[in-house]
Parts: structure tokens; C-alpha cells; sequence
């Protein structure tokens, strides 16, 4: 998503959306859940990730012909239990998202923060790069990354992370710039607080509502790159349980073998349904105070 | 507001300095070209001479002058690959990205644009909420998933379109719809959050004030209004999908710009890898700097930054 | 009366065969093949090498070709050939009246001119370095004869003119003289059964029969090439019809058989080796002694790699990975195939025994294989991608007896640039090694200590084989050596041989290929001429 598009999407003081108390309930239910599987995969689930046989490959689910309730969502290509891959996969995808979103977003909150409040040369520069970031080309990244150091976790981490800290940047800057510009911050600097107390107290406090919005709506994104990327061979290390590479992998029996890609589809569906109404609905919750430039 | 303007421009001028300074040394980072030119069978001395043909062996620094020298006199280099003018290779390349990007964002803007102006009106009900839905499904399947789905369904199934490969009016279709999938549910949340914002001002309630019918209301006068950002906000968009395609020209052999990157990455064509970020970055500053010039002209507040 | 009538009905019969046959002869018909890559698109052959050259290979000839039935050289542009008695002069003569696409005759000066292309400064071609190790010089003796002065004695050379690969395609001095280099490169002309019409950089090649080949006007009257990278979708495209031809994964086999397509079968065209990298001279700075197989005693090391062999279940890869389009019997000489010099029948393949595996390890000293790390790398090879379901299989073999196997991706020319660097210790690898004329042709580049390419391993030993075959001029001497090195490699189990697989290509159901190209063709588009679609 562009940062244009979450700067442009951003609530208007003038309107008033939702009513505040309707909690939707079921999006956040879902995404406790698949967090809760993720964290008890090794006790739920029915066999180890990497566990598979040959003799077993590409068993349809236990309801259609061919399948056994032995492995009640079927098998992938080498054999090994689609389930419970997607249960360690709950790990894998929502670990990158979760490890790729509080990084970037630390990152990104500080350079937008230090850029939108002192402003002058210092801004021009980092937005400069902000743009020079953006306008590196996804593949260029992953490709020369996976050159450099191989594919695996942290790689993937850090390829997401690349492509996502400028567009925190941009976002909390364009907030910190309209906060600027606010009574309580006048009279901050009046009371000659340093830049730093002023930053720390004043304007972070304000912004973290929008790095939670940003957070929530880029998650569902994050595992999509994730898919994406190991879909162009610059992802996480095969056999890894992964959602995206399970999609990755399965494609060329997306016919015959629909189930190998589906299930982990469908996970994804979920997670980014879920993570994007949950959004929403924090956004219109946190609608009022704060307006919003360019 | 001319100050403003060359101030951006050379901020633009040096954005894309960076880039190719960043390009540069990144993609040698990447490895040596001279592994997969020559076969398995080719001796260390060939490998030696055929680095140094290419100029590979002196010092980085040493090698960024000459390029930059070069570039100077509009020289971007020859492709180490295709043994041509990287500028010809690009030429016959970018075409298919345009064409193909810009019927993408066209149809992407015909589908989003009326779902968002509706969902605007009938803020609340099913069709808003299930206009969103669609939006989030654009924005939760993998690309190359809907790729290879639509191929089976319109193209082998029911025969209506060929499949893959560029060519007449036929073949843009599937990879089209397959681009916009992903920039749809943008522009629709877009396009409704823009119609929010101009269905509560004051100009559309002296336009009711008048009696004007409410189709011409929604349709004539705030429409228009809501289009800037809109408009706007798909340049960026359609720069930014330029890049991004390399997925939809991967699935449907469509011969762009974002294959020729990743196979100019993958066997290590520098100079094709330099030039062709640099058009691509070329393309995204481009549109940033204009719309930061189009809103600065807007809002005299944002030209002087403080 | 009688008399005239039987002549006239002679002459009637005799008319309708001539013109039965120039029926025949006219070719009809577009194939379309969609190939993975159209590879450089750049086409000054001989100066790149052939996977570079793919599309056009239709475009030119050879001085010699491969016997479809015995895979030995027969003759192509060249008619007869005749090695010296002191081995040091190759004599060839060329075939009268044959011209190029572009009208001029082919004579010998434009065989000693693509040796001269072969050898321009920024050639990349293969020829070059053979041509710079072992050609002294080349003599145009007559219109129609060719002499190689050799530097010393070579008995490779002949092999290495025969189709592809290596690839040495004829081109025309005239020509070249005419359009110049980069013309020439762009537009290429040979004599070959297809001539070279249209090329849309990205997207295909369009290629016309050459009616006046010398061997016969080919079937096909148009091919069409072109580039598509996805499996998935080219699988798609022939389901549409708008290809015809198309190389496949056998993960694919179960929709193309469904879908009523044609599958096109190339049997055993590769070996699947497994590569236990670092096994390298203890010298080597990328030499690591704790790597289990690579270590100093090599009695335990050698126990390591006979343990890893023995965990692999080569059946069930060849019946499950490759859906059966593999062999495993008689796949046990490393580079070795069935019918070619070297091969030694006697040789057997390790039985699938993950209980003896264990035990062997113990013996090794690791009694806990999960103490044993191994990185299996299945990253998938340029041109032939099915050693990466093999390798993911193979890291499920090693894993169920408990190793630790770490598996990973890497980019393919990076994983060739640390090979030759010999820093790849601790690394495993399939590699899809194809058949050679002669076992030591492709032993002596990938698994001499001194040569660039280090696939298998390094030993003196080995190396001091691989030098003596070489030199050796006798060819049947040089068969027993090669088998001798077949033996010695399966005894020390330095590399782990897997199976025989096949190189699949799926079609439209009228397609045919009427002579498939044999085994030593890698797969390459040779035989282009007798592809045709049915009615």
C-alpha cells in the first residue's frame, strides 16, 4: 500500500464515521487465535513440520477420495501434513510480520518524528531518502540481499523491513508537522522544554494511534510480500512452514492439488480480513483529535 | 512558488543521483557476471580477460566516473547480455510496461471509482460494507494465485481470452484485470474517503440548498471535487505499479520492464540493472514531484515547510 | 499397342511418385515452442556459447552430426574426416553445394572464418578456449577441404563438432563481410534447415523452412519461439493451443496427462548427483576439516558418505519426485550412462538402508546423527530444474534418519561463483549432469583440482586418472581408463549418484517429433526439422 494512500485514506476532522462501542469483535477474535496457534503449534499440532513421506505426497483432504482422517486437511508435494504446517506456519508468517512491522516502524516513526519537527535542510534530506528508498525497485532488494547473504528469516525480515520503514516515515511525519504546529506544543517550548521532552511527551504520545492503524493495515501486506518474495525465489528457506511459500511451492498443481494452496490462502485471507477491519475500525475510533495535511 | 519548484527539481535531481550511486554498488554486490556468461568448461584466464573486456576489474570508484562520464554524453552503457545498447534494449522493453500499466490503472479506476462514489452515498449499508470486503480480497490474494487462476478459468476453461503472451487487444485483458486486482481496493477506499470528505462541505450543501437533483450532486459537483486527489494518487499508483509488475509479466510472459530487471539481476547485467532502475526511479520521482508541485500550488502552507 | 500403354501407365505411375514425393517434401504447418527463456537474444554464434545460441540452433549446421540411432559423429557439412597418423592434423572434407540462406556458397574459407569468429577478444563461446588450448592453426587446402593443425595430439576435438552442444554452427565470411559483425549478430544466416526471419526482443523468434536444405526440406514450414516463465502458464498455453512444445517439471505430468496433452519423453538425459561439497585439497582456504565427509581421516569420512547414500530411497524418488520418468538401475558411475564409453555395468547402486546408514554413522563416530549439520541447497539449475525437488527430497531422507538438515535457497550463479571459489564446505547440492561423448570430457572441467569448475571433489588421485585419460589417443585404451575412473569414484563414494531422469516436454496431441535428439544433446533444440504437426 502506498504511503499516499494511507496519508489520503486518513480520517478528516470534519466527518464523523462509527459510532464509538461497536467493537468488531470478530476480526480481533480471529487474529487472537491464529496468534494462539501459532504459539501452541508444537502442542496441537498432529505431527512435526518437517515431517513427511514420499509414499504420502499430495493426499487430498479427508473428506474427498484418496484422503485419511490421518490427515484431515491432506498433504503438499513431500508428504507432510498440511495442518500442521499451517499451525507453525502461524509462527513463521505472524514472527516476520510482527518482527518486520515493530522494526520498521521504530525506524520509520524516529526518521518521520525527527524529520516533520525540525524541519528545514534537515527534513528535505530525509525525505530524500525516504523517496530514494521507495523508489528502489522490490526485486533489486530481495535479489541482491539474497545474493549477498542467502535466503532465510532474517533475510526476509530485512527485505521487508527496506521496503517497508519509509512509508512510516512519511505518515508520522506528515502528523508530526500538523502537531507542530499545536497550542500545547507552543506552549511547551514557551516553558522551555528540550526538543527531546517536547518530541518524547508531547507529539509521540499523538502519533502512536496512527502507527497502530499503519501496523494493524500493513499486516495482512507483510505476509503477502512474504508469499511474493518466496514466490520469486528471494523468500524464506524452503521446507520452512510458511504461509506464503506453502502458496509458493504449490503452484504448479494448483488444479490437480488444489488443497496444498488453498488452506494456506484462506489463512491469509483471514488474517488480512481481519487485520484490515480491525483497522479501520481503531482508526474511527481515534478519528477526532487529530487533522491531517497532505 | 518558481523557488519552490527548482528547490523540489534539484531535491529530484539529487534523489535520483543517489539511486544510481545505490544501484551501482548494490548490483556489484551481487556477484561476477563473467560465472554464467562463460560455461562450466571455460578456463580461469577467459574468466580474467572477459572481466577486464568489461571493465570489471579496475576499482568501483574507478568504474562509477567513467559511468557517470559517460551517462553525461547520454551513453548509458552496453547490456553485457544482450550485447546492445542497454537505451535500445529499454526501448523495446518499456513500451509493454506502459501499455500495459495504463490499461491496468484504466480499468482499475472504471471499476473503483463508481463502487467508491457508492459506497460514499450509502455510507453504512450492505454495499458499502460488502464493497469493502471486495476491496480487502483485492488486497489478500497473492498475485501470481489470481494470475494463474484466471488463466484457468477465462482462458483454458472457457476459451474467451488467450492466456499469455502480448499481442492484440485480447491479451492485455488478463493481465490487466490481475495488475489493477492489487490497486482497485486503493483507489475505491480513495475515492470514498475523498466523497466523504466533499459530500460534508459546504459547497455540496449549497448545491442541495439549490435543489439540485442528488445525482447531480454526487455525480456532477462532487465528483469533481473528490477527483484531484484521486487523480493524483493514481500517478503515484501507476509509477508504483510499473515496478511492481514483475509478478504479472512473470505469469503471463508479458515482455516489460520488471523481467528484464530480475533477469538482468539474475545474470548479473549491471549495466541493464543500473539503467533500468534508474527509468524506473526516474518514473516515481517524476510523479512525486508533480504532485508535490500540483498540492504546494494548492496550499500555499506546504511551500515553505515551516 | 500393349507396349505403349504399360509405358504410359510406367510413366503415369512414375510422375504421380515424383510428385507424391515433392508433396511430401513441401512443408506445411506453424510449431510454436515455448521455451523457458530466450536465453541473450544476441545471436553472433560462434562467439557465445550455446545456451545462449537456443532459438537459433535450427539456423545453422555443424561440420559434423550425431548417428540419431548410435550417437556417433556422422556427417553434416562435413563428408569425410581423417585424423594424421601423428595425431597432430585433422583433415575434413566438406560437402559440394551448399549455400547459405543468404544465397553465397559455403566453402572452406567460412569454416576457418568461424574459427576466427570463435576467437574474437569478447567471445564467450566454448570453442574459443578449445580452440586457443589445442588449434595451432587452420589451412583452407581447397574449396571443399578444411585442415586443423593441432598442438599436440587430440582425439576431444572431433566430438567437440559435433551439433550442440558444444555448439561450432558454420557462418558465412561473406556475409559477414557484407553486413558486418553487428548485423550479423543480429540477423544471423547459416545453412541450416530453418532460416532466421523476425525477433521481437522479449518475446519470440520467428523462424522460416529452408526448403533447399541439403538434407531434405524440413516438416514444419514456420517455427515460432518464444520466451515463457512460468511452467504453470506455458502448461496453460498448450491447453489453449497457443503453444505447441514445451519443457515441463514432472510436477506438471499429472495435469498435462489429464488434459489430454502429449508428453514427450527424453529418457535419461541427466544423472542426478548429489555434490557433498568440501572435499577439497586441505590447502584450500575454503577447506573446512570438521565437514563430516570432508574430514582428515578419510576412512570415517568415506563411512559418512556411504552412510548418506545409503539413507536416500532412490525408488521412491524415481516413483514419486520424478513420477516415474527416471531409471535408477545402472545409475551407479558417476557420469556414466548406459551405452556410453565407461560404462560399467558390474557396477551396483546402493540399497536403501537407513539402519545400516545409522550404524555406519555411529562407526563414524556420530552416534547421534543430530549432531551431523548439513545445508541442503536446491536451488534449482538454469536450464534443468528438476535436480530441486530431488535435492527437497533427498533433505527428507537425511532428516528422517535424523541429521540435521538445514535446507536453503541461493541464486544460481552465486552458488557456481563460491563453487569455483571452493568455498562451499558443508554444502550439499544436486546436480543435473548430462551425458557427455565421453565421461571425461565433462569429468576433467567440473572435478579436476586444477580445472576452474569444482562440482564433486578434489584427490590426487582422481586427478592423476583424469590427466592419463585424457592423454591417451587409443580410444579403446581410453574407454577401460574411463571405466577404471568410474570404479574408483563409486568405491570412495565422493559424489552420491541418485538416478537417471528423463528431460520431459509436453505438446499438443498432433505434435511429433519424428527423430528425438539423443541422449548427449542435454535436451537442446536439436532435430528442429522434424517436428511437424499432425493432422
Amino acid at each position: 500500500m502506498s504511503d499516499f494512500a494511507i496519508a489520503a485514506e486518513a480520517p478528516r476532522a470534519s466527518v464523523r464515521r462509527r459510532r464509538f462501542g461497536f467493537v468488531p469483535w470478530r476480526p480481533a477474535l480471529i487474529l487472537v487465535s491464529v496468534c494462539m496457534v501459532g504459539v501452541l503449534a508444537p502442542l496441537i499440532a498432529p505431527y512435526p513440520p518437517l515431517q513427511g513421506s514420499l509414499g504420502d505426497k499430495l493426499l487430498p483432504p479427508a473428506w474427498l477420495t484418496g484422503g485419511s482422517w490421518t490427515h484431515v486437511l491432506g498433504t503438499d508435494l513431500l508428504g507432510r501434513d498440511i495442518l500442521s504446517r499451517l499451525f507453525y506456519g502461524a509462527r513463521t508468517s505472524l514472527g516476520v510480520a510482527a518482527v518486520a512491522v515493530v522494526v520498521s516502524g521504530t525506524i520509520g516513526t524516529t526518521i518521520g518524528l525527527i524529520s516533520g519537527y525540525f524541519g528545514g535542510a534537515l527534513d528535505a534530506f530525509l525525505m530524500r531518502l525516504t523517496d530514494v528508498a521507495l523508489s528502489l525497485p522490490l526485486i533489486l532488494v530481495a535479489i541482491v540481499l539474497v545474493a549477498a547473504l542467502g535466503t532465510s528469516f532474517a533475510n526476509v525480515v530485512l527485505i521487508i523491513v527496506l521496503l517497508l520503514w519509509p512509508r512510516y516515515a512519511r505518515q508520522i511525519r506528515g502528523e508530526t508537522l500538523a502537531l507542530r504546529e499545536r497550542d500545547f506544543v507552543a506552549l511547551a517550548r514557551i516553558a522551555n522544554c528540550s526538543h527531546l521532552r517536547i518530541i518524547g511527551r508531547h507529539i509521540l504520545p499523538n502519533v502512536v494511534p496512527t502507527l497502530l492503524v499503519l501496523a494493524t493495515l500493513q499486516s495482512g501486506y507483510v505476509v503477502l510480500l512474504e508469499s511474493t518474495l518466496s514466490f520469486l525465489g528471494a523468500g524464506i528457506p524452503p521446507s520452512t512452514p510458511a504461509w506464503g511459500l506453502m502458496i509458493a511451492e504449490g503452484r504448479t498443481v494448483i488444479e490437480s492439488a488444489w488443497w496444498v494452496v488453498v488452506w494456506p490462502g484462506l489463512t491469509i485471507v483471514a488474517l488480512v480480513l481481519s487485520g484490515n477491519l480491525l483497522g479501520d475500525w481503531l482508526r474511527d475510533r481515534l478519528d477526532p483529535t487529530l487533522s491531517r495535511t497532505r | 512558488m518558481s523557488r519552490f519548484i527548482v528547490g523540489r527539481a534539484l531535491q529530484s535531481l539529487l534523489s535520483l543521483f543517489v539511486v544510481s550511486l545505490v544501484v551501482f554498488y548494490a548490483a556489484r554486490l551481487t556477484g561476477d557476471p563473467t560465472v554464467l556468461m562463460l560455461s562450466e568448461m571455460a578456463t580461469r584466464e577467459d574468466a580474467a580477460r572477459l572481466r577486464a573486456h568489461l571493465g570489471l576489474d579496475k576499482p568501483i570508484t574507478t568504474q562509477y566516473a567513467l559511468f557517470l562520464k559517460q551517462a553525461a554524453k547520454g551513453d548509458l552503457g552496453e547490456s553485457t547480455r544482450y550485447r546492445r545498447p542497454v537505451t535500445d534494449v529499454l526501448a523495446a522493453r518499456f513500451p509493454a510496461s506502459l501499455q500495459l500499466g495504463s490499461v491496468a490503472i484504466v480499468i482499475s479506476i472504471l471499476i473503483a471509482l463508481p463502487i467508491g462514489v457508492y459506497s460514499a452515498v450509502h455510507r453504512g449499508t450492505t454495499l458499502d460494507v460488502a464493497g469493502r470486503l471486495l476491496a480487502v480480497l483485492g488486497q489478500s490474494l497473492p498475485l501470481f494465485w489470481l494470475g494463474l487462476i484466471l488463466i484457468l478459468i477465462f482462458a483454458v476453461w472457457f476459451g474467451w481470452v488467450p492466456a499469455a503472451g502480448r499481442g492484440g487487444p485480447a491479451n492485455f485483458i488478463l493481465p490487466a484485470v490481475t495488475m489493477g486486482w492489487a490497486t482497485t481496493p486503493a483507489i475505491m477506499r480513495l475515492t470514498r474517503s475523498a466523497m466523504l470528505d466533499v459530500l460534508g462541505s459546504e459547497y455540496v450543501k449549497l448545491a442541495r440548498i439549490k435543489g439540485l437533483p442528488e445525482w447531480k450532486v454526487v455525480w456532477k459537483h462532487a465528483l469533481k471535487n473528490a477527483l484531484l486527489p484521486v487523480v493524483t494518487f493514481s500517478v503515484l499508483l501507476f509509477a508504483e505499479m510499473i515496478a511492481g509488475a514483475i509478478v504479472t509479466e512473470t505469469v503471463f510472459a508479458w515482455p516489460g520492464v520488471g523481467q528484464l530487471l530480475i533477469s538482468s539481476v539474475n545474470t548479473r547485467d549491471f549495466p541493464m540493472v543500473q539503467a533500468t532502475v534508474l527509468l524506473l526511479a526516474s518514473l516515481f520521482v517524476l510523479g512525486n514531484f508533480g504532485v508535490d508541485v500540483l498540492y504546494a500550488w494548492l496550499n500555499p502552507r506546504i511551500r515553505y515547510g515551516r | 499397342m500393349r507396349s505403349i500403354r504399360r509405358m504410359l501407365v510406367v510413366a503415369c505411375a512414375a510422375c504421380l511418385s515424383v510428385l507424391s514425393v515433392g508433396a511430401l517434401a513441401a512443408p506445411e504447418g506453424t510449431v510454436v515452442i515455448g521455451l523457458s527463456s530466450l536465453g541473450a537474444e544476441d545471436w553472433l554464434v560462434p562467439a557465445r556459447p550455446q545456451a545462449n545460441a537456443i532459438a537459433v540452433i535450427p539456423v545453422f549446421d555443424t561440420l559434423l552430426q550425431r548417428d540419431d540411432k548410435t550417437g556417433q559423429p556422422a556427417p553434416g557439412l562435413a563428408t569425410k574426416w581423417e585424423q594424421s597418423k601423428d595425431g597432430k592434423t585433422w583433415t575434413f572434407d566438406l560437402r559440394p553445394g551448399v549455400k547459405f540462406h543468404d544465397g553465397s556458397d559455403f566453402t572452406a574459407e567460412d569454416v576457418k572464418f568461424s574459427y576466427e569468429v570463435a576467437l574474437r577478444p569478447e567471445s564467450t563461446s566454448d570453442m574459443k578456449g578449445v580452440f586457443t588450448n589445442f588449434v595451432q592453426s587452420v589451412e583452407v587446402a581447397s574449396p571443399t577441404r578444411v585442415v586443423f593443425h593441432m598442438k599436440q595430439p587430440n582425439w576431444e576435438i572431433v566430438y567437440k563438432f559435433l551439433e550442440v552442444p558444444p555448439f561450432f554452427p558454420i557462418v558465412s565470411k561473406k556475409y559477414f563481410d557484407k553486413v558486418g559483425v553487428q548485423q550479423a549478430g543480429r540477423h544471423p544466416v547459416g545453412t541450416g534447415p530453418y532460416k532466421f526471419v523476425e525477433h521481437k526482443l522479449g518475446e519470440y523468434v520467428k523462424l522460416e523452412a529452408n526448403e533447399s536444405w541439403w538434407k531434405g526440406a524440413p516438416h514444419a514450414k514456420t517455427i515460432v519461439i518464444r520466451g515463457i516463465p512460468e511452467e504453470a502458464t506455458r502448461v496453460a498455453l498448450l491447453q489453449t493451443g497457443e503453444i505447441n512444445l514445451a519443457p515441463i517439471g514432472s510436477d506438471s505430468l499429472g495435469k498435462v496427462k489429464s488434459a489430454g496433452l502429449k508428453v514427450v519423453r527424453m529418457q535419461n538425459l541427466m544423472q542426478m548427483v548429489v555434490g557433498l561439497e568440501g572435499q577439497y585439497l586441505p590447502d584450500r582456504e575454503g577447506y573446512d576439516p570438521k565437514v563430516p565427509w570432508a574430514q582428515p581421516d578419510k576412512a570415517k569420512a568415506l563411512k559418512v558418505r556411504q552412510a548418506l547414500s545409503l539413507a536416500i530411497n532412490r525408488q521412491e524418488i524415481v516413483s514419486k519426485v520424478l513420477q516415474g520418468m527416471g531409471t535408477v538401475e545402472g545409475s551407479a558411475g558417476i557420469q556414466s550412462f548406459p551405452g556410453m564409453p565407461g560404462f560399467d555395468p558390474t557396477l551396483k547402486v546402493d540399497p536403501y538402508d537407513p539402519e545400516r546408514a545409522k550404524k555406519l554413522l555411529a562407526e563414524a563416530g556420530y552416534p547421534d546423527p543430530s549432531k551431523i549439520s548439513i545445508i541442503v541447497d536446491s536451488t534449482p539449475h538454469a536450464a534443468r530444474p528438476t535436480n530441486s525437488p530431488v535435492a527437497q527430497a533427498v533433505a527428507l531422507y537425511w532428516r528422517n534418519i535424523g541429521i540435521d538438515v538445514k535446507e536453503r535457497t541461493s541464486d544460481y550463479a552465486n552458488l557456481m561463483d563460491q563453487g569455483i571459489k571452493r568455498k562451499l564446505a558443508g554444502v550439499v547440492w544436486v546436480y543435473p549432469t548430462p551425458a557427455f561423448d565421453e565421461p571425461v570430457m565433462q569429468l576433467y572441467t567440473v572435478t579436476y583440482s586444477k580445472a576452474r569448475t569444482q562440482l564433486f571433489g578434489e584427490y590426487p588421485e582422481l586427478d592423476a586418472l583424469l590427466e592419463k585419460t585424457v592423454s591417451e589417443m587409443d580410444q579403446d585404451k581410453r574407454w577401460a581408463l574411463q571405466k577404471e575412473t568410474a570404479k574408483w569414484m563409486h568405491d570412495n563414494e565422493i559424489a552420491i549418484p541418485v538416478c537417471y531422469a528423463d528431460m520431459l516436454w509436453a505438446a499438443s496431441p498432433k505434435f511429433e517429433w519424428t527423430s528425438l535428439p539423443g541422449q548427449v544433446t542435454v535436451g537442446y533444440l536439436n532435430n528442429v526439422d522434424t517436428m511437424y504437426l499432425g493432422k
